[in-house]
């Protein structure tokens, strides 16, 4: 009995071997072309079979010419004039009778194609611009730019235009282009154009649309502050002395010996900056120098500026007067700044200072945008003689107000 | 036979070198202490203005040169050429602000044929001075591939056209702008900086932010808009036309003329007129096409003598004897006293007017289109020659008086003061 319950079992298993998937119908394997497919390729032709809206007013007119048709019976000849008493000038396509179109599948591949011709004059601009219009009323826009004139003008004879319908800025203007009800042109100063045989066909261009700014962000500490030479502004020997750069730092203790002395040749590091400013001297009153944050670049901190401190260090027989800025290339306000205070300063000994500036004691620091800063800027308060360098963001949690404490502790 | 075609070669060959020995050479030669403009062989220091009419004035007032904008208008080369004017050609770069993507490469690459094509067709006109490429691309943008583009337009001209040097033309200094320039742009001879209150220290901001190569003040004129006071309803406070030249004087000649070494010249804004904010505020003429004492400035500046007759000047403009530096709030149909005080110069008699407008509250920068508001009538009870009386429009809401003053020559000066209107 227990034979052949083992034998039912490898029956039963064998038997599933051999199984085969049946299908009801018989499925062909196709890769299914979706400009093919789209049933409303056909945007105007002719009156007869694709019509429009919007036709004659007193800034423009439209009809249906019957003479020197590119295709078809007629062709659509449009003039206009864009005056005060006209705020917008255009009009629409039925394009398959306002059924819903949906450009989802195709909107990288294909293009909105037609031909154009002027009444006289050469023209490698036409003032129209295309409208994509969702069932919400939404509408994206794009237009004839140059490299969509097949022949690198709109003349007299009818010439081929292609817009891609990716160049049309749908995401932007949240338009849902899986629910299309029509195209409408906008027209815009003025014109006198003649437009037959608009379709959708295939096309594809090699150009690509990058989302990203240059940029870099800071999530960590501590952050290298105007280690490169050329990305500094407010020192020029030729017009003013007071600012140099040194190669031979007094505050070597972060960099080692050796490191240093390689680092600046290929890096064209500079670690600290002698400044000599007398704002009675004409060749030493510049009192102002900056650096990025970053390159230049969009510089990304607000994970980070809360918990920051600008650090640097001084060497000078007294701790000099700065003000310090910061600039974001976007937001408002702009810039904000701070003017150091005794308790910003830690006296290592009686030539050599800390400067601990915590972000969040910049007054309107909660306004700036942090993801977006360019620049620190120091304004030499008062005349003297001392070096500055070390620049960094370090970690602080202490207490903006007060961060000699936090130093102590 | 034979000598008809040398001669019909000759006259051929007479007649292209003619059209050609027309166009402008114009090169930047380094100096000891900095640059100087050369065009056809002679030193060239632009004396110019931003301008799209009134071209005979310019020359007339002793300016040299005019700025374009852009390439649309290509008539006004030989309008500017008809007057003996050079032309510093801008060539439209389309800007981020409105809505250009620098990151979308069809566009870009689109972009850039259609200028190339648009230098091809005007890189020898003989009014030609310099490129222009763009105009503020940089204000409120935050995509630097822009310069990318201002690089490639700048390289093209080097290819095609050997006679005309290349600017880029940005909105006041900035030392990250200045480094973008620098390090993407090697093809710009020249850094055009646009800039108002901020050119106080341009001079000194130019060397500051390392830029080493010649500029020009492509615009410059009196504090703008977007750097005014505003009063407690965020009403702009234009300063009277008398305060505008005086300003526009000392600017040219305490700091434009001053900077010889780095500065070839420069274009006062604006040799005509826009609606920005006010009517009044950078336009150099009214919107009915009279001079303003601005024009009589810049006739001074370049030509070293003022006009034999030259506009009156409103120096400042009170309501109910209080200056702008008040919050001027009125009832419903009240009746409020404007004063004025002007200076006539050498003229007999003067024509007033007066006006009323809403105010606009735009926010629009960098010369964007704003549209113009159309003028409120109002009643004026009492006329005397320093103040009017007048009745407030019975509607709640923001105003805006002006005074215009002209001269039998039509030469103007204006000043306006905004005031609200409250319930009773």
């Amino acid at each position: 009995m227990k034979f052949f319950n083992y034998f039912i079992f490898f029956f039963f298993f064998a038997s599933c071997d051999s199984l085969n998937t049946l299908s009801i119908y018989d499925r062909e394997e196709k890769n299914i072309d979706a400009i093919e497919v789209f049933e409303f390729k056909n945007i105007f032709t002719e009156s007869n079979t694709t019509g429009i809206w919007g036709k004659t007013n007193s800034c423009k007119e439209i009809y249906f010419d019957t003479t020197n048709n590119y295709v078809g019976k007629d062709h659509l000849h449009i003039k206009w004039s864009k005056t005060e008493d006209c705020k917008w000038l255009g009009f629409g396509f039925k394009w398959g009778n306002f059924k819903s179109k949906n450009l989802t599948p195709i909107i990288d591949k294909s293009a909105i194609q037609f031909r154009i011709r002027s009444d006289s004059g050469e023209f490698f601009k036409v003032p129209m611009l295309f409208a994509l219009v969702d069932y919400s009323e939404k509408q994206c826009f794009s237009k004839m730019s140059y490299l969509g004139f097949e022949d690198g003008i709109v003349d007299e004879n009818w010439r081929k235009i292609t817009i891609p319908l990716s160049t049309f800025k749908y995401k932007e203007k949240g338009v849902n282009i899986s629910n299309i009800k029509e195209l409408r042109i906008q027209l815009q100063n003025k014109g006198n154009f003649h437009i037959d045989d608009m379709k959708i066909v295939p096309h594809k261009h090699h150009y690509s649309i990058d989302y990203d700014l240059i940029g870099k962000k800071f999530n960590s500490f501590p952050v290298i502050l105007g280690n490169e030479k050329k990305f500094w502004w407010g020192v020029n020997k030729k017009y003013s002395d007071n600012f140099s750069f040194i190669t031979r730092s007094k505050f070597k203790d972060s960099i080692a010996d050796s490191d240093f002395e390689n680092l600046l040749p290929e890096l064209n590091v500079s670690v600290s900056l002698l400044v000599n400013y007398d704002k009675t001297n004409k060749n030493k009153n510049w009192n102002l120098f900056g650096f990025p944050f970053y390159k230049w670049q969009f510089t990304d901190i607000s994970k980070i500026y809360s918990t920051s401190a600008l650090y640097f260090k001084i060497k000078a027989y007294e701790a000099p007067k700065i003000q310090i800025f910061m600039s974001s290339y976007k937001g408002k306000p702009r810039r904000i700044s701070k003017i150091i205070q005794e308790n910003n300063i830690y006296v290592i000994d009686d030539q050599n200072y800390e400067y601990y500036i915590p972000l969040k004691s910049f007054i309107n620091y909660e306004k700036i945008d942090w993801s977006s800063m360019k620049e620190l800027r120091f304004k030499i308060l008062e005349s003297g003689e001392f070096e500055i360098g070390d620049f960094k963001l370090i970690e602080f949690r202490g207490n903006p107000q007060n961060p000699k404490k936090w130093i102590k502790s | 036979m034979k000598n008809i075609i040398n001669l019909f070669c000759f006259a051929l060959f007479l007649f292209s070198n003619s059209i050609f020995s027309q166009v402008a050479k114009v090169s930047i030669n380094k100096t000891s202490n900095g640059f100087q403009l050369i065009k056809n062989n002679e030193p060239y220091y632009i004396k110019g203005a931003g301008a799209k009419s009134n071209f005979k004035k310019v020359l007339e007032s002793g300016g040299n040169s005019i700025r374009i904008w852009s390439t649309n208008k290509s008539e006004l080369l030989d309008s500017a050429y008809k007057y003996n004017l050079s032309v510093c050609l801008g060539i439209w770069v389309a800007q981020e602000r409105n809505g250009f993507n620098y990151n979308d490469e069809y566009n870009v690459k689109s972009q850039i044929e259609l200028i190339k094509k648009e230098i091809l067709r005007l890189k020898d006109h003989p009014s030609i001075l310099l490129w222009g490429i763009g105009n503020e691309v940089d204000l409120q943008y935050s995509n630097f591939k822009v310069w990318e583009t201002i690089e490639e337009i700048a390289k093209f001209i080097k290819k095609v056209d050997p006679n005309h040097p290349t600017a880029t033309v940005i909105a006041g200094l900035d030392p990250s702008k200045v480094f973008m320039i620098k390090k993407y742009c090697p093809s710009i001879d020249i850094l055009g900086i646009n800039v108002y209150g901020a050119i106080e220290n341009a001079p000194l901001n130019v060397r500051r932010y390392g830029w080493n190569k010649p500029y020009i003040v492509t615009e410059w004129g009196v504090n703008g808009p977007f750097e005014a006071k505003v009063n407690s309803w965020g009403a702009k406070i234009e300063p009277t036309n008398g305060f505008k030249a005086s300003q526009r004087l000392r600017r040219y000649q305490s700091i434009i003329q001053k900077d010889k070494d780095l500065c070839l010249g420069s274009y006062c804004f604006l040799w005509g007129q826009k609606q920005e904010s006010t009517s009044t505020w950078h336009g150099m003429y009214l919107s009915n096409g009279h001079p303003t004492e601005a024009v009589d400035v810049m006739e001074y500046c370049w030509s070293g003598n003022w006009p034999n007759q030259r506009a009156p000047s409103i120096m400042e403009i009170k309501l109910n004897g209080e200056n702008w530096k008040k919050n001027h709030v009125f009832s419903q149909n009240e009746e409020v006293s404007l004063e004025y005080y002007y200076e006539k110069f050498n003229n007999d008699s003067l024509i007033f007017d007066f006006q009323l407008y809403p105010e606009t509250f735009s926010n629009k920068g960098g010369g964007d289109f704003q549209e113009s508001p159309d003028k409120i009538p109002f009643k004026i009870i009492k006329k005397s020659e320093n103040n009017i009386s007048f009745v407030v429009p019975n509607k709640k809401g923001f105003y805006r008086v002006f005074v215009f003053l002209k001269n039998n020559l039509n030469q103007s000066t204006v000043a306006n003061i905004p005031f609200r209107v409250d319930g009773i």
